[in-house]
């Protein structure tokens, strides 16, 4: 049944996650296109003379400058949509009058919630591997080309140099470190989303009317506690864990000194996994006995 | 319910001891390095090294040895693995505080500033001698790349001989050499820690060129001591197929060359020495890696047994993820004690 609930919270998404892909692509194109526009012209005529027409290249490199800012601002903007659309269906789906006809559905509260929780954290993704593309585009077109080429790849030889020199220096170690650079956003972003979900859901347990402005109080409160909580546990002791850690490394080979960084690394994974477990098993605890939608 | 409570706070206690105990056992199993003896006469109270310049003589002591100004006769390339920044600066008449850096703590040669001068003792005048008169201890290829450095590991001796005694010579104009630059070969000193451009390799067309440098008078060089394409012809030994493959194979294996930066300062009393570094560590990873996750793991293991919570299928999940991360403890402490 989670495959059915999964397949329809996906579909309201999706109607209006293509005009948002669209418009960061186009916006990325139109950006850089603007941008190379702009930085070929300058080249082309900075040698003129006269004081009114450097102040006029000025202004045209200035425009485009700003131009090109305001794109890359509104494609990094655009990440605030999904995560907005994906929690308002899951306060819409549950929390108002449609949460009616949402529980009389012959699935279990534990495959709804946990459906809302996947289609956040596929959109998430969706929308990071977006934002990874509309940042390609723009390294690819914005920079001017030799030759009068459409396509730059300076940058990207520029990564693969740096690639290069991570791999020479780690080895196959980087493909770890990779994996588990996956796997950290994968838990960070469910940990995110299960925080929200909650704060959402204790907002409409506790208040009768302005839910969702109960919840975005009570967002910042848990971000907080959780913010000084983390500070405390997790600050505190791993400071003292890296000052100890770097001596005790000294005299290590770089395998030892990696498997370390891994290790360390594949427990905190571990524990933002569990948080967001914990933070799961709350609101659902909350939704299967707190809830009345009377 | 108060029946559980007691279960859950003997478990904690139960565990708790065994972590202490595993602790305690893991600090006794631990043998820490020796300490640096405290009454070093050649280092400060911070165990970085104490240097004095003597302005009559030129020298500087130090590490219980005095260095002595030294003039290279060739240009000299600092091409270590590593240069070791020393912490305690010297004050000389002409360019006041000025640090001293080296290939290693303990160096036979010595930096001044950067580039303002070389100070040798015995053993490492003799190394540069012998490097600046052409009795390299090892060689190397490096690129001529102005962006990043290659070189090779030392090459064999023969092969330097075939390049330097060839018979096989032509002369050529010098400007066709001037972007037919394909490697240096250099020469380095016994510390390995400097090296001399004894010549360079040169394609042209499809014939491989050997210019010795060594051999060459004043005119062939520039006034910063680099061979010159200006103007002129020079005597280039030719290189035969064997050669030509051998350096072909040479080049192809050039491994980038990164020169590590060492400062003494976080090499010598960093506050902590290993012993203290071993118990904070087993302490941090003891709180973190045991401590921290054992409440989810005693809680996720009741939950999923009790009747009134259902889902044991999730929290058998948690106990797996909580277990896991105490694993990854045992793992972390294994590796690095």
């Amino acid at each position: 049944m989670l495959k059915k609930v999964l397949k329809y919270d996906m579909a309201s998404i999706k109607r209006y996650w293509w005009l948002i892909a669209a418009a960061v692509l186009g916006i990325s194109v139109v950006g850089s296109l603007v941008f190379r526009g702009v930085y070929l012209y300058f080249e082309n005529v900075q040698n003129s003379p006269g004081q009114a027409e450097d102040i006029f290249l000025s202004l045209v490199m200035m425009a485009g400058m700003i131009f090109l800012f305001i794109c890359v601002m509104a494609v990094f903007s655009s990440a605030f949509v999904t995560p907005v659309m994906t929690h308002l269906r899951y306060y819409r789906n549950f929390f108002t009058d449609e949460g009616y006809l949402t529980f009389t559905l012959p699935v279990s509260r534990k495959t709804l919630y946990l459906s809302k929780t996947v289609n956040s954290l596929l959109w998430t993704v969706a929308h990071a591997l977006l934002l990874v593309v509309a940042f390609s585009i723009t390294i690819t077109l914005a920079p001017p080309a030799e030759n009068g080429h459409v396509l730059n790849f300076v940058v990207w030889q520029g990564l693969g140099d740096a690639l290069s020199a991570a791999w020479n220096a780690v080895g196959a170690w980087m493909l770890v470190y990779i994996l588990e650079g996956i796997l950290l956003l994968i838990c960070s972003s469910a940990m995110s989303i299960g925080l929200i979900q909650l704060c959402i859901t204790i907002g409409a347990v506790i208040a009768k009317k302005h839910k969702l402005l109960a919840a975005i109080g009570i967002y910042y409160a848990v971000n907080m506690a959780t913010s000084t909580l983390y500070q405390i546990v997790f600050g505190c002791g791993s400071a003292f864990l890296v000052s100890s850690l770097a001596e005790l490394l000294r005299g290590c080979t770089v395998s030892e000194q990696n498997a370390a960084a891994s290790l360390i690394l594949l427990a905190f994974i571990l524990a933002v996994a569990a948080l967001a477990m914990v933070l799961h098993f709350i609101a659902l605890g909350l939704v299967e006995r707190r809830l009345n939608l009377a | 319910m108060k029946k559980n409570v007691q279960r859950l706070l003997f478990a904690f206690l139960c565990v708790s001891l065994l972590v202490s105990a595993l602790t305690v056992g893991a600090l006794a199993a631990f043998e820490g390095d020796e300490l640096d003896p405290d009454n070093d006469p050649y280092r400060d109270d911070s165990g970085h090294v104490h240097w004095y310049y003597n302005s009559e003589t030129d020298t500087i002591r130090g590490l219980g040895k005095e260095y002595v100004y030294y003039e290279p006769t060739q240009n000299l390339l600092y091409d270590a693995q590593k240069r070791y920044y020393f912490e305690n600066e010297v004050w000389v008449p002409s360019g006041g505080e000025m640090p001293l850096y080296g290939y290693s703590d303990n160096p036979e040669i010595l930096e001044l500033g950067y580039w303002d001068g070389l100070y040798v003792t015995e053993a490492g005048r003799v190394s540069l001698d012998a490097l600046c008169n052409g009795n390299a201890a090892t060689y190397r290829l490096r690129s001529n790349s102005a962006y990043y450095t290659e070189r090779t590991e030392p090459i064999e001796h023969d092969f330097v001989q075939s390049l330097t005694a060839g018979t096989n010579k032509k002369t050529v104009e010098v400007t066709a050499l001037k972007n037919a630059l394909v490697c240096y070969l250099y020469g380095y000193d016994g510390t390995d820690a400097y090296g001399c451009a004894y010549g360079g390799i040169y394609q042209l067309d499809t014939e491989y060129y050997y210019i010795h440098y060594l051999t060459l008078g004043n005119q062939y060089f520039d006034a910063d001591g680099n061979f010159s394409y200006r103007s002129g012809t020079v005597e280039a030994v030719v290189l035969d197929e064997a050669q030509a493959e051998r350096l072909t194979t040479l080049n192809a294996a050039m491994d980038t060359h990164v020169v590590e930066s060492v400062w003494e300062d976080d090499e010598t009393r960093s506050g902590m020495d290993r012993t203290s570094a071993a118990i904070v560590f087993v302490m941090s990873v003891g709180f973190l890696g045991f401590l921290v996750p054992l409440p989810l793991l005693i809680v996720s293991i009741c939950m999923a047994k009790s009747r009134y919570r259902g889902y044991p299928k999730y929290w058998y999940l948690l106990t797996a993820v909580s277990a896991a991360w105490m694993v990854v403890a045992v793992l972390l402490l294994i590796v690095v004690l």
